[in-house]
């Protein structure tokens, strides 16, 4: 392992999500600079301000690959923006030794008229490379891209898979930098396109100093040496990549669910496979499912549907199954069942969230996503990340 | 070959250099202006850098603009003549009162066009391109100079194409140039200069409120009537007295004098102007540079 390319030396920013405030402050940052001096109190937070970082210190070197794990809003950008040097830090420091590739705004520059052979020349030169430079790669960089055939085409005739493909292209093709950035960037194109990324990107980490943001957990533990875990700014954990991301999952449990519901409506129990949904709830693959729930309702008949959704565990909706319309009866009490003969949900930890609408869907009576949480497992070892797995019937001949 | 030995073996072997031939950057609160002499060293590191992406950036838009459009390159003249062909019929029909001026009054329009066309587009011009090309260089590590120079390119372009009809209108209406007649180049790009500078230098506070290029659109279009576009310096009163302070009418002046007469008398002046937005148009290229952090960070929001 080589030298330390990255270092940040408790690195603070803060940040301000009124609007006036914020275009108030960058004028007076702004004068500040003119005065040659820093904030009159750096470690000060002006009214509607919070901190977006803060005491961050971290090291890459050379040949490693940090990944950087967090939910939305946690400071993820923010950190990456200072180390790009888009912005400066309020606290402490950053050092960057090298050059400094990013893959953040793949496409950068794209103009939608041009055809994808001009929109080459015009993104790579963002991205610092001289037009002999360009020549010299742009077969490589259409070949890769896969558009031989559209390259000669004006861009707004692409379709976003294949936009992204050409902006993936050019950056993957040209940087070789010393420090790479990548913002979420290789979850693009099909499942062939994507394990070309991560081939090559693979390869460029080899010999840089990564910092590499993905909401793909699976990814950042394959490819990442170490992964810091940030959330409301701070750096909860640093270390094995398996570890972090185990710890960082987890946290989803903890969150407080959502529970809304209109006057007169209530869940009053939630049944999976007849247990209550938890931590230890386990099913099993292509096996059956049941969910039962119980609800209050005001005492006439109403017309309701109810959906169950399936999210997965960094929470991403992944399958729903909504009834038909369903009559409740003047009880004031229904159950609904929703049964599958087989699950078809791939192994790992899952979320389920329900819903009750009236039969026109225009508003609704019961939203709840509590974090019911339920595993599923399996024998076999040959899932990869897909989240959903189908029993299929297969023949040869 | 499987599909990983190929992508590697197209990848260069990178050798790794000593980490002390590695450029090295740090960040922290401290201003720029704390290493006023490495400040300038980097601006003018990253204008010399920035040149080949701005030359792309000009070609791109030029290209772009022309092929989304049927009469293409008539759009470059189109206002100006459309200032002229209002005047000239103004002034015929007697709706405004016909001025004596020294050359055909078409050909005095269109010249005091061509010039304030140079200077408004040149201040409008900055922000414009700054604003357009903020979504790269928010997330990306571009000069934004690359982007206004980009802008620059385009005006000069349509100035070109502007002064090859000044020669037409010059042959149309029997317009004898004097010997110094080439010397309106150096108006036109004295105009805008003046107009680069006051556009650059209004960026940074531009870039943060919308206002801003609102007020600019308003007196630019009031403070053509402030300037001998399209008659000449009123003979007395308190508006001869604004005409007077406005730089722009020495400008103007001295390009027609150039155009059909000679030297004239406004030389002095002209220098005075050149030397002053210069100096306006650097100490605006270093504010810029001073301020793009905080500007980015509030434009991203």
């Amino acid at each position: 392992m080589g030298e330390s390319l990255i270092i940040c030396d408790k690195v603070g920013k803060k940040f301000c999500r009124d609007l006036r405030n914020s275009l108030w402050y960058g004028l007076v940052d702004s004068l500040n600079e003119l005065r040659r001096r820093e904030v009159d109190e750096p470690d000060a937070l002006r009214p509607g301000e919070f901190w977006s970082n803060k005491g961050i210190s971290l090291e890459v070197k050379r040949g490693e690959c940090l990944g950087l794990v967090g939910r939305n809003g946690a400071g993820k950008t923010t950190l990456l923006k200072m180390i790009t040097g888009l912005i400066k830090p309020d606290q402490g420091r950053i050092r960057i030794t090298g050059t400094v590739g990013a893959m953040i705004a793949l496409g950068a520059g794209f103009n939608p008229v041009l055809t994808g052979r001009e929109n080459i020349y015009v993104n790579a030169s963002i991205l610092g490379l001289s037009t002999r430079q360009i020549e010299d790669r742009i077969d490589e960089i259409v070949e890769f891209g896969e558009l031989s055939d559209a390259i000669d085409a004006p861009v707004r005739t692409y379709s976003s898979g294949m936009n992204v493909r050409l902006g993936f292209a050019v950056a993957a093709v040209m940087v070789k930098p010393d420090v790479l950035i990548l913002d979420e960037v290789l979850a693009v194109g099909d499942l062939a396109f994507r394990n070309k990324c991560l081939t090559r990107m693979s390869v460029i980490m080899k010999t840089s100093a990564v910092i590499f943001v993905s909401h793909t957990s699976p990814i950042v533990n394959r490819y990442s040496s170490r992964v810091a875990w940030l959330d409301g700014g701070k750096l909860v954990k640093v270390g094995q990549p398996s570890e972090v991301i185990e710890e960082y999952s987890a946290s989803f449990d903890q969150q407080a669910g959502e529970m809304t519901s209109q006057p007169g409506w209530a869940l009053e129990s939630i049944l999976l496979n007849g247990q209550f949904p938890n931590e230890e709830s386990t099913i099993g693959w292509n096996e059956p499912l049941s969910i039962t729930a119980s609800v209050r309702l005001p005492a006439q008949n109403h017309r309701v549907r109810v959906k169950f959704q399936f999210s997965d565990s960094e929470q991403r909706p992944i399958a729903t199954a909504f009834s038909e319309t369903m009559e409740t009866g003047n009880a004031g009490n229904a159950q609904f069942e929703m049964k599958l003969d087989r699950s078809l949900l791939a192994p790992g930890k899952w979320f389920l969230s329900m819903a009750v609408f009236p039969e026109d869907l225009l508003s609704y009576h019961i939203l709840a996503n509590a974090g019911w949480t339920f595993q599923v497992s399996s024998g076999r070892q040959d899932f990869g990340t897909d989240r959903i797995h189908f029993q299929a019937q297969w023949k040869h001949q | 070959m499987s599909l990983t030995e190929n992508l590697e073996s197209r990848i260069p072997e990178k050798t790794e250099p000593s980490i002390a031939r590695l450029p090295v950057v740090e960040y922290s609160s401290a201003s720029a202006l704390r290493n006023p002499a490495g400040l300038l060293m980097e601006i003018g590191v990253e204008l010399w850098r920035c040149r080949g992406l701005a030359w792309v950036l000009f070609h791109r838009d030029l290209m772009a603009q022309y092929r989304q459009s049927y009469l293409g390159y008539l759009w470059i003249f189109a206002p100006v003549l459309t200032t002229v062909i209002t005047w000239t019929f103004l002034t015929s029909q007697n709706i405004v009162q016909s001025f004596d001026t020294d050359i055909p009054y078409p050909a005095y329009v269109f010249v005091g066009t061509v010039i304030w066309t140079a200077f408004s587009a040149a201040l409008t011009q900055p922000l414009a391109s700054f604003t357009a090309g903020s979504a790269v260089f928010m997330k990306l590590k571009v000069a934004p100079e690359a982007f206004i120079l980009a802008g620059f390119g385009k005006l000069a372009f349509d100035l070109a194409i502007r002064l090859l009809m000044l020669v037409a209108v010059c042959i149309v209406f029997k317009v004898a140039p004097a010997a110094t007649a080439p010397l309106v180049l150096v108006g036109i790009t004295l105009a805008m200069l003046l107009g680069g500078a006051i556009g650059v230098l209004l960026i940074p506070i531009g870039s943060l409120y919308g206002d801003v290029s609102r007020i600019v659109g308003m007196v630019v279009a009031f403070g053509m009537y402030l300037t001998p576009v399209v008659y000449p310096v009123p003979a007395a009163g308190w508006s001869r007295t604004l005409f007077e302070w406005n730089p722009m009418t020495t400008v103007v002046l001295a390009s027609r004098d150039w155009l059909s007469h000679g030297i004239g008398s406004h030389l002095p002046a002209t220098i005075v102007i050149a030397a002053a937005s210069a100096f306006l148009f650097l100490f605006g290229t270093v504010l810029l540079r001073v301020f793009l952090p905080h500007l980015v960070e509030r434009m991203g929001m």
